[in-house]
């Protein structure tokens, strides 16, 4: 990337954080919610769950890490599905698409754009989390960078920005589908084992679990943060992995395909 | 050179995917040919096609079939297109509120590919050209309607285009604040500068005031141009030139 490309990348940025930034006190508010679920719960494990642990299969983990890594998986979902659907509701709410449209910059500066400031705001408010609740439970921050963990970070991440491109495609083609981002980060919420282990489900849930990157993530990273060997995540991460290598490239082309309708026929 | 050749432009937009709807032929076979430096103003009743058309010129939708070229570039090549035209649409948002005018225009200089002091130059030289001076580092939020629009046509010129596109300007605006954008329209930018303007709009007086030719374009045809001295000598009269093209039936 030249000096040029970098600068207007830079400026670009800057124009999505001011969008997001106009009520100050909007950028707060995640980072008070870390703070304050982290108090609730370390308040309610002295009470009665520290020390108690979560099994998984051979290992175990600590309730309190086990809950901090679902807590800290969840906050990325959503703005991972939404990575190239927030720079695109920025641009149609504020009636700015037209004019982009007919300018040399291209919707998928944009997304980048968009996207880098999306994810930082996901990544800051995630290590609020761990931060926060090292300061209220105790939980140590320095396994979280095990490299299983990063990579399980960057396969979930990729898988459900592959889903949310072709989330996206819908919204654009059919003029629907917006009401499915929400839908996917609950179904996530509640099934991919963020606070409780998944194998309490009944064994229909239990399978449909299986299928959402978070569930594989969160293994991976519990698996890791219980001192389990990399040969035993391996599974998981296959799983991951297949499940970016097919939700990735299939999004990205979905995408492609309905802006490309969209241009053609004046639905932008 | 014309600065705009259309050659028996059609469109057709395809019902949306999976519905019973048939597809709507928006224009039949449009002819036009547009010299540089005109104001030329496209009339006709809603749905007869001027903002197809206008969107076709600025490449935002390609056209089924047919050629059209603006300032010698084909609207299919839109790299070269974007620097030859200025579009301008109307809408109550399509500016940043909560920034100055200054900030406003920063972004979409950045988005016209224009960076660091050139940028900071040129827009100096349109807050001046268009009177926005003491208004360019106040918030968009306080900005009349008048003054919006006067930002909005700033932005349309950052790349300094040959050819402006603006799609029923005036619409928000009251007598005084069109009659001071008019001025801008004939003086700054046809007279002086040279530009090519078209222009769509539903006010006919607006339309024989600053034009130099009209054209109506009704059910996806321009069905008749005739130059705007016409009108403005009394030797025809407009209203009943509209009435007589789109008939009592479809005004009732």
């Amino acid at each position: 990337m030249n000096g040029t490309k970098v600068e207007k990348l830079k400026n670009l940025v800057s124009l999505f954080v001011r969008i997001d930034t106009q009520q100050k006190t909007q950028i707060f508010g995640p980072y008070l919610w870390s703070l304050f679920v982290c108090m609730i719960y370390g308040f309610s494990f002295k009470a009665a769950l520290l020390g108690k642990s979560v099994s998984l299969g051979k290992h175990y983990l600590d309730f309190p890490l086990f809950l901090v890594t679902g807590l800290f998986l969840i906050r990325l979902v959503l703005p991972s599905m939404k990575v190239f659907h927030n720079p695109f509701e920025a641009l149609t709410t504020n009636d700015l698409l037209q004019w982009i449209l007919v300018s040399p910059t291209s919707l998928w500066e944009f997304f980048l754009a968009g996207g880098l400031w999306k994810f930082w705001l996901a990544i800051t408010e995630a290590v609020s989390i761990l931060i926060f609740s090292k300061i209220f439970i105790g939980t140590p921050i320095r396994p979280f960078l095990n490299p299983s963990i990063l990579i399980a970070l960057v396969l979930m991440i990729c898988a459900y920005a592959g889903i949310g491109m072709m989330l996206s495609a819908s919204a654009l083609t059919l003029k629907r589908g917006s009401f499915l981002f929400p839908l996917i980060h609950q179904c996530s919420l509640a099934l991919g084992g963020a606070f409780f282990p998944v194998f309490l489900f009944p064994k229909p849930m239990f399978l449909l679990s299986q299928c959402l990157p978070m569930t594989n993530a969160l293994q991976i990273m519990r698996l890791s943060l219980s001192g389990a060997s990399f040969s035993e995540e391996m599974a998981a991460i296959g799983i991951l992995a297949g499940m970016a290598l097919l939700f990735l490239p299939v999004g990205f082309l979905c995408l492609k395909a309905s802006i490309a309708w969209c241009r053609k026929n004046g639905k932008f | 050179m014309f600065a705009i050749e259309i050659e028996n432009l059609k469109k057709i937009f395809d019902p949306p995917l999976f519905s019973k709807q048939r597809p709507v032929c928006a224009l039949q076979g449009i002819n036009l040919q547009i010299p540089q430096g005109q104001i030329y103003t496209l009339l006709g009743p809603n749905g007869s096609g001027k903002t197809t058309l206008v969107k076709i010129l600025a490449g935002l939708i390609p056209p089924t079939e047919g050629i059209a070229r603006v300032a010698g570039v084909s609207v299919l090549d839109q790299s070269e297109l974007t620097k030859k035209i200025g579009l301008f649409f109307p809408g109550a948002k399509g500016l940043f509120d909560f920034m100055t005018g200054r900030e406003n225009l920063h972004y979409f200089t950045v988005m016209q590919n224009i960076l660091g002091e050139s940028a900071q130059k040129r827009i100096s030289e349109l807050g001046e050209l268009f009177g926005l001076g003491a208004f360019m580092d106040r918030k968009v939020y306080s900005y009349s309607d008048g003054i919006r629009q006067r930002l909005r046509l700033a932005r349309a010129m950052l790349h300094n285009p040959d050819i402006l596109l603006l799609d029923e300007p005036t619409i928000y605006l009251d007598p005084i604040a069109v009659r001071e954008f008019h001025k801008i329209l004939e003086v700054v930018l046809a007279k002086d500068l040279k530009k090519t303007i078209i222009l769509t709009t539903h006010q006919l007086e607006e339309a024989q005031t600053i034009s130099n030719v009209l054209g109506f374009l009704f059910q996806g045809r321009i069905v008749w141009e005739k130059p705007a001295d016409v009108f403005r000598r009394g030797e025809a009269n407009l209203l009943n030139d509209y009435i007589k093209t789109v008939g009592l039936n479809h005004l009732l």
